[in-house]
């Protein structure tokens, strides 16, 4: 509790210097000795307080398939142009064959294996005004080792208008109108991915316990992904043109609170463990899925998938906390 | 004090009394021993490193943010020690072949005993507003995962304003028609605004298609997205899931605060599964 020491005057006391001094000095004294007993709750409001955040941007992507020639994709198109073979995919295409768990006809659950940590991922682009800018926001490089309890709120918006596929290759069934089947695998999966900025490297977000069941695949806590749509699986889209595309409309909305945790439980290139000493950007990615794999057929299949995005919006913002000593 | 201090102003030639004297320190003292207020401080008065959110003691004296990062049942970050089940998932799809496929689709995520599903997690009940997470997952199909309900308690001191993010993947094979729905609950009490999804999702659009195949075109629409749409001969469900994002920003009194993040399921629930999500509670100042 502040204590300042004040001695009234009395009656009749007279007016002396060393009187006058006194009482001067204790509440000098007092004054240069408060602390927060002095202070009235709420007594620090915005005006003398720095903001509640250390960082806040926002990046938008205005709707552009007004402008743009091909009006189906949207503004913003990505078709596949993977060239390995069903179950491979090249390092930083954004293109993924999503293999079965197993080959063989009648011995697989047929299920399809999850994708690659890393490796297939893309970001989302804009075409208009300029073609071509990701989405990523840049901040400050931070070190989240120097503040307690640091956390970057990452919010991002997404509007997929258009998801369809069409297959490629010679060993697909599609005289066999009967099966339906291939349509279920198709899809896009989009997530939110953080920058080393020491190694200018960009990583998931995982799990921090990552892996499970006795997988390697880690557990990225950002991916959302939404399905193709055709109009009837006996007339498939011929192209990114036809007619016969079925705008999905989904709004892909991703919320993150990315964490020292998150730094520390990153992943290298080759899918060792490491910790990110600091970030400074954030994007969203996207990745296109593709299934392969038949049970009676098993044979290659491949498909092109086109996706089309209206526009996407990436905001970010980090309460301010507090530095470690 | 500090807008009328002094009370009283020393003229020139005036007799200066004690009372006066008085009266011109007394406000001083009284304010410093526990009074002082705003317009005690100047701008700027405080700097960056003396405002800890999570530091109790300045909670009392500046405007507070903290914010909790939730993922499934986890509520506030400590650091490198942080040991909740901040789990993602892997919603990967199949089928199981020529004329199996029907029989695939009668199956539970909760059987999922492969790769494909890992960190998945089943609606249990029909019909019922569960808290996402809240059942215990096969630790054996599963290993290290335990209960990891979306939701989130604590105990208000004051009123105060919260912002609540929840996002999350979520499929459904469930091709009775019947919908899924995700909602927030703030106290018990569903926030209407965070309503997701429809029990008839044929009242959802979730878009139109218009085929040209061999005559006039046709335009059909398209059920919302947790629907298995015409699965016999015509366009088939979203095998690769739906996203789901709810928030709300919300004025809470004070005293105890519950937050949870549930699902309702009118088909088969074990035919609905939620994969990777997260929850972010930001608690807003006071």
């Amino acid at each position: 509790m502040t204590k300042m020491v004040y001695d009234f005057f009395l009656d009749e006391e007279g007016f002396e210097s060393a009187g006058l001094t006194q009482r001067f000095d204790s509440v000098q004294a007092g004054i240069n000795d408060l602390d927060v007993s002095g202070c009235t709750k709420g007594c620090l409001n915005a005006q003398h307080i720095p903001s509640f955040m250390t960082t806040a941007e926002t990046k938008e992507f205005p709707v552009a398939n007004k402008v743009t020639p091909n009006t189906l994709e949207c503004g913003y198109g990505v078709t596949s142009d993977e060239t390995a073979g069903p179950g491979e995919y090249i390092n930083g295409d954004s293109y993924y064959y999503n293999l079965l768990n197993s080959n063989g006809p009648d011995v697989c659950d047929c299920r399809q294996k999850p994708m690659p940590d890393d490796g297939v991922w893309e970001p989302i682009i804009s075409s208009y005004p300029i073609l071509g800018l990701p989405l990523e926001l840049k901040f400050p490089a931070t070190d989240f080792t120097e503040y307690v309890n640091p956390t970057l709120i990452v919010m991002m918006n997404v509007h997929v208008e258009r998801l369809a596929f069409d297959w490629v290759g010679t060993s697909w069934p599609q005289g066999t109108a009967a099966l339906g089947e291939w349509l279920l695998g198709q899809g896009v999966a989009f997530a939110i991915q953080m920058h080393d900025a020491i190694n200018d490297t960009w990583h998931h977000i995982y799990d921090p316990l990552g892996v499970a069941n006795g997988s390697t695949n880690r557990l990225r806590r950002t991916e959302r992904r939404v399905g193709a749509y055709t109009t009837n699986h006996a007339y498939p889209p011929v192209d990114d043109t036809s007619t016969t595309l079925v705008p999905i409309y989904r709004d892909i909305s991703i919320r993150c609170a990315i964490t020292a945790n998150d730094l520390f439980n990153a992943y290298d290139e080759n899918g060792e463990q490491y910790q990110i000493e600091k970030i400074d950007k954030v994007r969203g990615v996207l990745s296109l899925i593709a299934m392969t794999g038949y049970q009676t057929f098993h044979g290659e299949v491949q498909v092109n998938l086109y996706c089309g995005i209206s526009n996407a919006n990436l905001s970010i913002f980090m309460p301010r906390c507090k530095e470690r000593n | 004090m500090s807008w009328r201090y002094p009370k009283g102003h020393t003229r020139p030639q005036e007799v200066v009394s004690i009372d006066g004297l008085n009266d011109g320190f007394l406000p001083v003292v009284e304010e410093c021993q526990g009074r002082l207020n705003e317009q005690n401080f100047k701008s700027g008065a405080i700097t960056a490193q003396l405002t800890d959110p999570l530091d109790p003691l300045s909670d009392e004296f500046v405007p507070s943010t903290f914010v909790d990062t939730d993922v499934w049942e986890s509520v506030r970050t400590t650091g490198p020690a942080f040991e909740a089940p901040t789990r993602g998932a892997v919603l990967t799809p199949g089928y199981n072949g020529v004329n199996n496929y029907l029989s695939w689709a009668a199956g539970s995520f909760a059987d999922a005993t492969i790769e494909g599903w890992i960190g998945a997690w089943s609606v249990p009940l029909a019909g019922v507003w569960t808290v996402v997470g809240s059942t215990t997952i096969d630790s054996v199909t599963f290993p290290g995962m335990t209960q990891s309900p979306m939701s989130y308690q604590t105990v208000l001191e004051e009123s105060t304003t919260i912002w609540v993010m929840c996002s999350l993947q979520a499929l459904s094979i469930d091709y009775s028609g019947r919908g899924t729905q995700f909602g927030m609950f703030i106290n018990g009490a569903l926030v209407t605004e965070s309503l997701w999804g429809s029990g008839d999702p044929s009242n959802d659009r979730a878009g139109y298609r218009v085929s040209d195949a061999g005559g006039a075109p046709i335009v059909q629409g398209e059920d919302a997205a947790s629907y298995f749409a015409s699965r016999g001969a015509g366009t088939f469900a979203p095998f690769q899931g739906f996203p789901v994002c709810i928030e709300s920003i919300q004025e809470v009194p004070p005293g105890s605060l519950s937050i949870e993040i549930k699902t309702l399921v009118r088909g088969i629930p074990q035919k609905n599964v939620v994969g990777s999500r997260e929850l972010v509670i930001m608690i807003l100042g006071r």
